[in-house]
C-alpha cells in the first residue's frame, strides 16, 4: 500500500494533469481523424502514417533551411492540404462507391507505402523535431509540468476552435455536416458530395499536419510509428463518440490519462494497459460518450 | 469395387498429379529452391483463409499476426523447455493458437467492418507488448531455436506442403458446406442473415479460430525454418501485410488465387531480398493499383474472362 | 418548362412506373394525385435525379435532365420539398435554410432571402437558433418549404406537403403554394388529399398503379363524377 503523504498525492496530481496535456496532443492527433470519419465514414488506417510523413517533411525543411519547426508548418501544412485532397479525389472517391473491404485495403496498402516510403528516403534512425526551447518542464508549487505536452496541449485548444469555426459557420463546414447526416437531402439542396469530401479529406490534413509536426517536436519518430498514433486516434474518436469534435477531445484526453496512469504499473505495461483500455470500450460501448448508438 | 458414389472425375486425376509432383520436386531441387517454396507454401496457406475470411465473411483481420507469434513461441518453448518432440509441438501450439483465436473471438467478433479490423490490430499490439515482457520466452531479447537447428530444409518442406494443400482443401470445401454458406450470407448481409436464423456468432468464431489453426501451423513451421524468434518480427504487421496482398494480388476470395498471388510474392521476396524497404513498397503500390485498376486480382481476371465460374460451377 | 416523356422507372427488376408523361408550363402549378403506393414520389425522385429512367426522357427548360446527377439538376433551378421533409435534424432552423442558398447565386442575397421566408413563415424567425429536430410536424414542413424557396428556384415540387399535418397547417401551407404563384414560380404539387390540391392547381393528373390514368383542368377534374367519387369522397 502506497503511503498517502503529501508527496504522493502531489505525485499524482502531477501525473494527472501531464496526463491531460498529453491528452489534448492525442486530441489533436486525432481531430483529423475524426473530421475525415465523420463526414466520409471511412476511417484512413493511414491516418497516422501522414501524420509521421508530415513530421518528416517538416524534418527535412527544419535540416535544409534551419528554421523552427513551426515555420515550416507555413509549407507543410498547405502541401498536405493537397495530398490529403488528392487522396480523397484519386484513391478513396474511388474506392468509396465499391463499398465493403476495398477501402479498408486500399488504406492499409497506402499505410504500407508511406512507411516504406519515408524508411527508404529517410532509413530508421530515430529523428526528432524537438527544440531547446520546449525541452524542460515547468515547475512550480512543487509540480513539474511538460511543456512539451503544455504546447501541445494549447495546440489542440486551437485546432479545436479552428475546426469548430469551420464547421459552425462556413458553408463548406456545413455542408460536411449536412452530408454525413442525410446524403440525398445535402444533394436535394444541389451540394455535390465530392466536393465535400475532397475539401473535408484536405481540411482534415491540415489538422493531421499540424499533429504530425507537434508530435515530432514532443516524441521521438520513426518510419513505422504511424501505426501507434493510428490506434490512438482512434481510440479518442471512439471513446468520445463518432462524429463528434468534443468527443474526440474527451476521448484523446481519457487516452493520456489511460497512458500515463498505466504507468504506475510499470513503463513496460503502459502502452499495454492503454490499449485494453481502448479495447475494452470499443468492444463494451462503440458509440462512444457523445455518439449515436451504433 | 470402387463405391458407385465416387467417380475418379479428370480434375481428380489432374489433382493428384500435381501433388504427386510437388512430393517428389525436393528430391531434384537445390535448397535455395526448396527454402522458396517453403516460403510460397506457408504464404500460401494463410492467405487462403486470410482471403475467404475478407472476401465472403467480410472479416478483414489485421492481426493473423498473433498466430504466426504464437504458433512460433510456443513450438519452440513446447520443444526446448517442456521436453515435447518437435513435431508434437507444432500440433500443441496450433492447438493453442486455435484456442486463443476462440477465446479472441468473444472480444472481436462483436465489432464488425472496419471496428473488427483495427480490433484485431489492436489485440495483436496488446499481445506483442505481453511477449515484449515475458521472461519465459526471453522478452525482448528474443528467442533461439536451438532444437531446430538440426532439422533440414528436406524435411521441412513437406510439413508446409501439407498445410497448404490442407488450407485450399479446406477452404474449398467449406465453401460448399452449410457452415460456408452461412459466412458467405453474414459477409453479404450480417443482419439480414441473422434475421433468416443464421447463428452468426457461431459461424465467424469458427472461421476465426480456424484461421488460427492454420496461421499457428505457419507459424511453427516458420520458426522452425528460421530458428530465431523476436516478438517485433513474430508478431509484425508485416506477416498480415504479405498475406493481403498475396490474396488480393492473386483474387480476393478465390481459390487458385493465392497460388498466383504467393508464387509473385515469393519471387519478389527473393528478388528484392536485399531491400526490404522496397519490396514493402512495391507490395503496397501493387495492392492499391489493384483495388483501384484490377479489383479481381490477377487470378480473378483469368476466372472473369474466362468465365470459369459459370463453366465449371466451381467457386475456383 | 419542365417535361416527363414516356418515363418507365424500375427498382431493380421491378417496374414501378410505365410510361409516364406529363407537363408543366411555366407560371403553373401543376397537381398529381392519386392513392398511396401509386408511384407519385417515385416520380419526384426520378425527375430530382435520385433515380434515373430506363426509358424515356425528361427535360427541364427544353435541357434533358434524366442524365444529370440530383446536384446538377437543383443548380438548374429546380427544388424540391421531398416527402418525409429531410431536414437535418442535428442543425438550426437558420443552418437549415443557410444550406438551402448553398449551391445558388442566392447564397450572395442570404440575408435578403432569410427575410423574405421569414416574412413568410415568421414562427421560423422566432425560432431561427432552435434545433430543427425540437420543431413541431407542421412547424419542420414550414422550414422544409422554407428551406426550398431560399435558392428563389424556378420550378418547385412538393412533395405530399400536407401530410401529418393538422388541417389548420394545411390552410397555411396553401396560402403559401398562392403566394409563390403570385411570384412567379412554377410548382408541381403531389398530394394524397385531392381536394384541396385540385382547388390550388390549374391542371392535375392522377397516378394510379403507376400509371397515368387521367389528367385535365383541375376544374374539370373537381366536377368528375369518378374522380369524387374515388378521390374526393376520402376528404
Amino acid at each position: 500500500m502506497v503511503a498517502l503523504g503529501a508527496t504522493e498525492i502531489l505525485g499524482t496530481v502531477n501525473t494527472i494533469i501531464n496526463g491531460l496535456l498529453l491528452g489534448g496532443l492525442f486530441a489533436l492527433v486525432a481531430f483529423g481523424l475524426s473530421v475525415f470519419v465523420g463526414v466520409m465514414k471511412v476511417i484512413n488506417i493511414a491516418h497516422g502514417d501522414f501524420a509521421i510523413l508530415s513530421a518528416y517533411l517538416a524534418l527535412s525543411l527544419v535540416l535544409f533551411f534551419k528554421v523552427d519547426p513551426f515555420i515550416s508548418l507555413a509549407a507543410v501544412v498547405p502541401v498536405m492540404f493537397v495530398v490529403g485532397y488528392s487522396f480523397q479525389r484519386f484513391v478513396i472517391n474511388r474506392v468509396l462507391p465499391m463499398g465493403g473491404n476495398q477501402p479498408v485495403i486500399a488504406t492499409f496498402a497506402l499505410s504500407i507505402v508511406i512507411q516504406n516510403l519515408l524508411l527508404l528516403t529517410f532509413t530508421a534512425d530515430a529523428r526528432s523535431l524537438v527544440r531547446p526551447y520546449i525541452l524542460e518542464p515547468i515547475e512550480f508549487f512543487g509540480l513539474s509540468i511538460s511543456k512539451r505536452y503544455g504546447v501541445g496541449f494549447l495546440v489542440s485548444i486551437v485546432m479545436f476552435t479552428i475546426i469548430y469555426i469551420v464547421l459552425k459557420r462556413t458553408y463548406m463546414g456545413k455542408a460536411m455536416r449536412a452530408v454525413p447526416y442525410d446524403l440525398e437531402a445535402a444533394k436535394m439542396l444541389g451540394i455535390r458530395p465530392l466536393s465535400v469530401y475532397n475539401f473535408a479529406a484536405g481540411f482534415a490534413m491540415v489538422a493531421v499536419a499540424v499533429a504530425g509536426v507537434l508530435l515530432g517536436m514532443t516524441f521521438t519518430f520513426y518510419p513505422d510509428t504511424g501505426p501507434m498514433y493510428l490506434l490512438l486516434s482512434f481510440g479518442a474518436v471512439v471513446t468520445g463518440g463518432v462524429g463528434s469534435l468534443r468527443g474526440t477531445l474527451v476521448g484523446g484526453i481519457i487516452i493520456g490519462e489511460a497512458l500515463v496512469l498505466g504507468g504506475y504499473l510499470g513503463s513496460h505495461f503502459q502502452l499495454m494497459i492503454c490499449y485494453l483500455v481502448m479495447l475494452a470500450i470499443l468492444v463494451a460501448r462503440p458509440q462512444g460518450i457523445f455518439g449515436e448508438r451504433l | 469395387m470402387v463405391p458407385s458414389k465416387f467417380m475418379l472425375k479428370r480434375s481428380h486425376v489432374y489433382l493428384i498429379a500435381v501433388i504427386a509432383i510437388l512430393a517428389l520436386l525436393p528430391l531434384w531441387i537445390g535448397g535455395f529452391m526448396r527454402d522458396a517454396l517453403i516460403l510460397f507454401f506457408l504464404y500460401l496457406a494463410a492467405a487462403e483463409v486470410w482471403g475467404f475470411m475478407a472476401k465472403h465473411a467480410s472479416m478483414v483481420s489485421l492481426g493473423q499476426q498473433i498466430f504466426i507469434g504464437v504458433g512460433g513461441y510456443m513450438t519452440a518453448t513446447l520443444c526446448m523447455y517442456e521436453g515435447i518432440p518437435i513435431w508434437a509441438s507444432v500440433i500443441v501450439s496450433a492447438l493453442i493458437g486455435s484456442g486463443l483465436a476462440g477465446l479472441l473471438s468473444f472480444p472481436l467478433l462483436r465489432l464488425r467492418g472496419i471496428y473488427f479490423s483495427i480490433g484485431s490490430f489492436l489485440a495483436a499490439e496488446v499481445i506483442k507488448l505481453m511477449f515484449n515482457a515475458w521472461e519465459y520466452v526471453g522478452a525482448g531479447k528474443g528467442l533461439i531455436f536451438t532444437v531446430a537447428y538440426g532439422i533440414p530444409t528436406m524435411v521441412i518442406y513437406y510439413p508446409a506442403m501439407v498445410i497448404a494443400l490442407f488450407s485450399m482443401f479446406a477452404v474449398y470445401y467449406l465453401y460448399h458446406t452449410k457452415l460456408g454458406f452461412g459466412l458467405r450470407s453474414i459477409g453479404a448481409d450480417e443482419d439480414a442473415a441473422a434475421s433468416l436464423g443464421v447463428d452468426t456468432f457461431r459461424c465467424k468464431a469458427l472461421l476465426f479460430i480456424f484461421s488460427g489453426l492454420v496461421t499457428s501451423l505457419v507459424g511453427a513451421i516458420n520458426a522452425i525454418h528460421h530458428t530465431y524468434l523476436h516478438p517485433s518480427s513474430a508478431f509484425s504487421i508485416v506477416w498480415t501485410v504479405s498475406f493481403l496482398f498475396v490474396a488480393v494480388l492473386g483474387g480476393l476470395g478465390t481459390i487458385i488465387g493465392p497460388v498466383v498471388g504467393s508464387a509473385i510474392f515469393t519471387a519478389l521476396t527473393y528478388l528484392l531480398s536485399m531491400y526490404i524497404g522496397l519490396s514493402l513498397l512495391l507490395e503496397g503500390l501493387i495492392v492499391l493499383a489493384i483495388v483501384l485498376a484490377v479489383p479481381e486480382g490477377v487470378w480473378g481476371t483469368v476466372v472473369k474472362r474466362l468465365q470459369l465460374r459459370a463453366r465449371l460451377k466451381e467457386p475456383l | 418548362m419542365l417535361e416527363v416523356k414516356s418515363v418507365d422507372v424500375f427498382y431493380g427488376d421491378l417496374q414501378v412506373l410505365w410510361g409516364i408523361s406529363l407537363k408543366v408550363e411555366k407560371g403553373e402549378i401543376v397537381a398529381l394525385i392519386g392513392p398511396n403506393g401509386a408511384g407519385k414520389s417515385t416520380l419526384c425522385k426520378t425527375i430530382i435525379g435520385l433515380l434515373r429512367p430506363r426509358r424515356g426522357s425528361i427535360s427541364f427548360m427544353g435541357k434533358r435532365i434524366d442524365n444529370l446527377a440530383t446536384p446538377e439538376i437543383v443548380r438548374l433551378g429546380v427544388s424540391i420539398v421531398p416527402e418525409g421533409r429531410r431536414l437535418f435534424a442535428n442543425m438550426t432552423v437558420r443552418e437549415n435554410l443557410e444550406l438551402g442558398a448553398y449551391a445558388s447565386e442566392a447564397r450572395k442575397n442570404v440575408k435578403d432571402n432569410l427575410e423574405w421566408v421569414f416574412s413568410i413563415f415568421p414562427i421560423l424567425k422566432e425560432r431561427q437558433n432552435q434545433l430543427a429536430g425540437s420543431l413541431s410536424g407542421g412547424q419542420q414542413q414550414m422550414l422544409a418549404i422554407a428551406r426550398a424557396l431560399m435558392s428563389r428556384p424556378k420550378f418547385l415540387i412538393l412533395d405530399e406537403p400536407s401530410l401529418g399535418l393538422a388541417p389548420k397547417i394545411v390552410l397555411t401551407v396553401y396560402d403559401v403554394v398562392k403566394k409563390l404563384r403570385e411570384e412567379g414560380v412554377t410548382i408541381l404539387l403531389v398530394e394524397q388529399y385531392a381536394g384541396q390540391a385540385l382547388r390550388s392547381s390549374d391542371k392535375a393528373y392522377i397516378l394510379e398503379q403507376g400509371r397515368v390514368v387521367g389528367w385535365g383542368p383541375s376544374d374539370n377534374l373537381l366536377k368528375d363524377e369518378r374522380v369524387r367519387k374515388a378521390y374526393l369522397g376520402e376528404e
